[in-house]
């Protein structure tokens, strides 16, 4: 017994001792021209080979030895500081860096740090990528749009031509978190899915998650797109925008009290249909705009607190008709708050706590005439909050967790005549509800200097609530007769009282990343993770306009939830100028959400009668090469993949290949820097032919004098003529005087879309053509020249 | 370079809003054929009819083959060819509202069964013709302008007023014609005008303007069923799946939802049936 008690005062006073050493240096790492934080900044200590990088609000913590040091702080694009110090206590050192100058017109896109990240980090399946390292990439009508450049990476995918809906390894559009500020952004387009609703000018940098999503991060199956907004220029007032063909934009920032506040409001708006006039195939009297307008506001109280808040609100509106006689009208937006406070405890632990608030309407009004008339409303409304805590044990052991909860609010529908003279009466369909609550923990440490661990769990729990439900004379909603999906008889109707919960799904979701650095230039990296879903779009045609909506799942439908491993090696090249990697990964989706054939989706209580529960499988290989510094840069992306779905009265019940589904997807960006004011830019993509059903043969209903119907056969067993297409752009910047100092800055950037004019098959759709059977492609986009002037002063 | 922005700008803008369209051709698959079924019992004396005919491959300029070898019953009545893929009762036959119909054909070995429910239709109070003088904005037709016609012509409108007293949810459907229409050959315009009486009020008389205006001197027709759940969605998806809509706003193709057990497809429906004619 006493060797036992000699052994346990032994080991205290070792750990104890230990512990006593430790030091921790804690801080902010930021810009030094705007005050900005700095995302994934980072400290080295050179004595110790040892590192820690800033978190998504730009904090570090770093738990030493005492003795001196040489600190080394970096960022990519950024000049490093180096700084001696003698560490005996705990310090604050807070570090301000300045843009490099060489990375200057160089499209750039990083990794967390500049050195070795690539092989060193656990993390696989992840891209961080900084708003100003894509400004030259050239891009639809010029419009710098972060979805349209995550979609030259391998592994995600545009959902048709020029579109900002995006697939990821497989999984459908909308499975895909995307995050403005912590606040989820439930449509991420503007006109029909040609633009995104992110403004550039206002966004700081964005990272997305295709596997090994952390365990801080749930509610959708597929991928994670954090965008983060400016804070706004904590050191000078400053002005920047950009003119362009179909839009322009607006940014004013600067401090409210210098060093201490800043504000950043950043506005943007389209004119196209100025030019509606200039088209004979656009209805007279036709309108569509969309704008947008991105404030945050920051205050720092303390050395330890800070305080943030932060808004977008965007709208799309189309109508057709006159001022004094609409005939139809959509309009849809975006509404997300967030406020949010981040407070250091100690050196060693942080916290953020957010409140937020996110809200998607839909609607259309047709008025055909005094007695034809209604409009119809639908919209999500998020509250909610989250806590996240960060707690530096040690240098090489971090800890997170945190927990999130939000209340959703479904409106399945609202009729409401226009006029009173109207014969539609006002119907509002009751409210569903749920509350969503997701718990989690997670744990990064170093095991040793070749291996590296981050483990989590994370739990979620989604209870329905209040509103009504209803019983169906099968039992179920649908049942499958003939081989088809139908939809069952609803016997009976259950109203549950406001705060009732009738339903309650959980879901246990681990969360596995590792990596193994085989020597300084190359690793092996595997990951895991369950992801649960709760909720769907149900959406019946592709543009986004308006018509989807978000359903809940239910005592009906099932929550989706998917499995996904990935085994990846990666290797750099001549010094970490070169990245290259190689992943492969499988996932496993169940309970999707899939629409049954015909299916009745507006204003449709019952919305459960429509949809059957699938699964899905996806599968694939990723390459990725990129070059990151020098006066030519880019990367190459390829993609080997296959993703199919099955479900029950869908095809037989037999694997059909998704409609996304693309066997190879090869994407090219380069960038070259000709002289200090030319950069000339260039993408390339070919992509396999989206999958799409075949018709077997065709049949004449009623008389002669009504178009014919085609019979379809094995559903999406064919493909569109393979995708591809050339952009180019060159950015032309002011002309300076060496020696001079330029406060002001501007450039114009001239772009060519689909620079050979192929024309990409957007939908096959078929016709008589004089008595003949005919099958067309149509197609959006050839040849869309645009013009950019950029500025900022 | 103000010159050249202009072009650019203007180029951009209608690039960017015509979708255009190109011939493809496809390889396609020769699928056996399939047995269609249009059936319809009506409560207008001698007018019910079932149709059979089959389906063609898709690129063939071969004539959609009819059937008249098939053995059709409805509610144990025997529905005769009459030839052209039609069939019908010998004897004097009306549809009864209220009556539940069963269909059973029997070709080429092979059973198909359907059942639909005939329901009654409201009436028509009255028919009245609105007079819109040439400009704005506002349905088109063969004598008005609307969306894409640069503002409307002068022409009329037809407008129907009815009560309706039934029971929730009820379904209609209605055709329209310019001039003439023949019933059995069920000449309506493309736009089938769809109606659900548990959108609109009950018991309260109500109006609906055709959506098309018209010269003067023309006849507009108006033929209205009632039909089951089942019909209506059938239509509905009808008007989907050939609404001729392609590119963004396409919605997934998919065959139409059918009502007939045993590997057919088409329809079978009973109906109550009112229609007008008004003069211009």
């Amino acid at each position: 017994m006493k060797k036992i008690f000699l052994f346990i005062f032994v080991l205290s006073s070792i750990v104890s001792f230990a512990q006593q050493k430790k030091i921790t240096i804690s801080g902010k790492i930021k810009d030094a021209s705007t005050g900005e934080d700095l995302i994934g900044g980072m400290l080295f200590v050179q004595e110790l080979k040892t590192g820690v990088q800033t978190n998504t609000y730009g904090f570090y913590s770093l738990s030493i030895p005492a003795g001196k040091y040489t600190l080394i702080y970096s960022y990519i694009g950024y000049d490093k500081i180096e700084k001696k110090i003698d560490l005996s206590s705990n310090q604050t050192i807070n570090i301000e860096l300045k843009e490099s100058k060489t990375e200057l017109n160089e499209v750039v896109v990083t990794a967390d740090k500049p050195d070795a990240k690539n092989v060193q980090q656990n993390k696989m399946s992840v891209i961080k990528i900084d708003i100003k390292d894509i400004k030259n990439i050239p891009l639809l009508l010029g419009e710098l749009d972060i979805i349209k450049v995550l979609q030259l990476l391998p592994g995600i995918q545009q959902a048709g031509d020029g579109s900002t809906l995006f697939t990821v390894r497989g999984g459908n559009v909308d499975q895909n978190l995307i995050l403005l500020d912590e606040a989820v952004v439930y449509n991420p387009s503007h006109v029909a899915g040609f633009f995104s609703v992110f403004n550039g000018d206002a966004i700081k940098d964005f990272e997305i998650y295709k596997g090994g999503i952390p365990a801080n991060y749930g509610g959708r199956l597929s991928s994670v797109l954090d965008v983060r907004m400016k804070d706004g220029n904590s050191k000078q007032y400053g002005v920047s925008g950009g003119i362009g063909i179909l839009s322009s934009r607006l940014t004013f920032e600067g401090p409210i009290q210098k060093g201490k506040s800043s504000f950043m409001i950043s506005g943007r708006r389209s004119y196209f249909d100025l030019f509606f006039p200039l088209s004979t195939s656009i209805p007279s009297g036709a309108s569509a705009y969309f704008y947008d307008l991105n404030v945050k506001l920051n205050y720092e109280f303390s050395a330890k607190d800070r305080l943030y808040l932060s808004g977008y609100f965007g709208r799309d509106a189309l109508s057709f008709g006159s001022s004094s006689s609409l005939t139809f009208g959509t309009s849809w937006g975006n509404a997300s708050g967030t406020l949010r406070w981040n407070h250091v405890f100690n050196n060693k632990l942080f916290m953020n706590a957010s409140l937020l608030y996110s809200n998607y309407d839909y609607n259309y009004q047709i008025d055909l005439s005094a007695t034809n008339n209604f409009s119809r409303i639908n919209y999500i409304t998020d509250f909610g909050g989250k806590v996240d805590f960060s707690y530096y044990i040690s240098p090489k052991s971090i800890l997170k967790f945190g927990f999130t909860e939000t209340n959703h609010i479904y409106e399945p529908g609202k009729r409401v005549p226009v006029t009173s003279t109207s014969n539609v009466i006002e119907v509002d369909l009751p409210l569903k509800n749920a509350i969503e609550q997701g718990y989690y923990v997670s744990h990064k440490m170093d095991v040793s200097n070749r291996l590296n661990i981050e483990y989590g769990l994370r739990t979620s729990i989604f209870s329905n609530y209040g509103g009504r439900t209803f019983g169906y004379q099968t039992g179920a909603p649908t049942y499958i007769d003939n081989g088809r999906v139908n939809s069952s008889i609803i016997t009976d109707t259950i109203n549950h009282s406001s705060n009732q919960i009738y339903h309650t799904s959980y879901g246990i979701e681990p969360r596995l990343n590792f990596a193994y650095q085989i020597n300084s230039r190359s690793s092996i990296k595997a990951s895991y993770n369950r992801m649960y879903q709760y909720m769907s779009l149900i959406q019946n045609i592709t543009a986004s306009i308006g018509q989807e909506f978000w359903t809940p799942s239910d005592n009906y439908i099932k929550p989706q939830y998917a499995d996904q491993v990935a085994f990846g090696y990666f290797r750099n090249f001549k010094e970490n100028t070169i990245e290259a990697s190689a992943e492969v990964y499988y996932k496993r989706l169940q309970n999707t959400v899939e629409l049954k054939d015909n299916a009745i989706i507006d204003f449709n209580e019952a919305i459960e009668s429509q949809v059957v529960a699938g699964q899905g499988r996806a599968y694939g290989l990723e390459l990725f090469l990129r070059k990151q510094r020098g006066k030519t840069t880019g990367w190459v992306g390829y993609t080997l993949s296959k993703s199919e779905r099955q479900a029950d009265g869908v095809n037989n019940g037999i694997w059909y290949p998704f409609r996304y589904d693309r066997t190879n997807y090869l994407t090219v960006v380069l960038s070259q820097v000709l002289s200090k004011r030319v950069t000339i830019s260039g993408n390339f993509i070919y992509g396999t032919g989206e999958a799409f059903t075949i018709p077997i043969g065709r049949y004449q209903l009623f008389d002669a004098s009504q178009p014919q119907v085609i019979l379809y056969g094995t559903r999406n067993s064919a493909r569109y003529p393979a995708y591809n297409r050339m952009d180019i752009s060159l950015t032309l910047g002011r002309k300076q005087i060496p020696g001079k100092v330029y406060k002001n800055k501007s450039e114009w950037i001239f772009a060519i879309y689909n620079v050979y004019g192929y024309k990409n098959a957007y939908t096959i759709d078929y016709e008589m053509t004089n008595g003949v059977p005919t099958a067309y492609k149509y197609y959006l986009f050839t040849y869309v020249p645009s013009i950019t002037y950029n500025f900022k002063f | 370079m103000k010159k050249m922005i202009k072009a650019i700008f203007v180029l951009s803008a209608i690039l960017f809003l015509v979708e255009c369209k190109q011939e493809i051709k496809l390889d396609l698959p020769n699928n056996g054929q399939v047995l269609i079924v249009q059936g319809e019992i009506s409560t207008q004396k001698d007018t019910s009819y079932v149709k059979l005919s089959q389906t063609v491959s898709y690129y063939s300029t071969d004539i959609i083959p009819t059937i008249n070898n098939a053995d059709v019953r409805v509610n144990g009545i025997l529905f005769k060819s009459k030839g052209n893929g039609i069939f019908m009762p010998d004897t004097p036959y009306v549809g009864v509202i209220n009556t539940v119909y069963n269909l059973i054909i029997n070709y080429n070995g092979s059973t198909y069964t359907s059942s639909t429910l005939l329901d009654e239709m409201f009436d028509i109070d009255r028919v009245d013709s609105v007079f819109y003088p040439a400009g704005g904005s506002g349905p088109g037709g063969p004598g008005g302008g609307g969306p894409g016609g640069g503002g409307r012509k002068e022409g009329y409108a037809v407008q129907f007023f009815w009560t309706d007293t039934r029971t929730p949810p009820k379904y209609t459907y209605m055709r329209i014609g310019r001039t003439t229409l023949e019933i059995l050959q069920d000449s309506f315009l493309r736009n089938i005008v769809l109606m659900d009486n548990s959108v609109t009020k009950l018991n309260t008389q109500i109006s609906r303007e055709l959506p098309r205006h018209y010269p003067h001197g023309d006849t507009v027709t108006a033929i209205l069923k009632s039909c089951d759940k089942n019909m209506y969605y059938f239509l509905q998806a009808y008007q989907m799946q050939t609404s001729n809509a392609p590119g963004p706003f396409q919605i997934p193709p998919a065959n139409l939802p059918t009502n007939i057990i045993g590997g057919a497809v088409g329809y079978f429906s009973a109906c109550d049936v009112r229609s007008f004619r008004k003069g211009l």
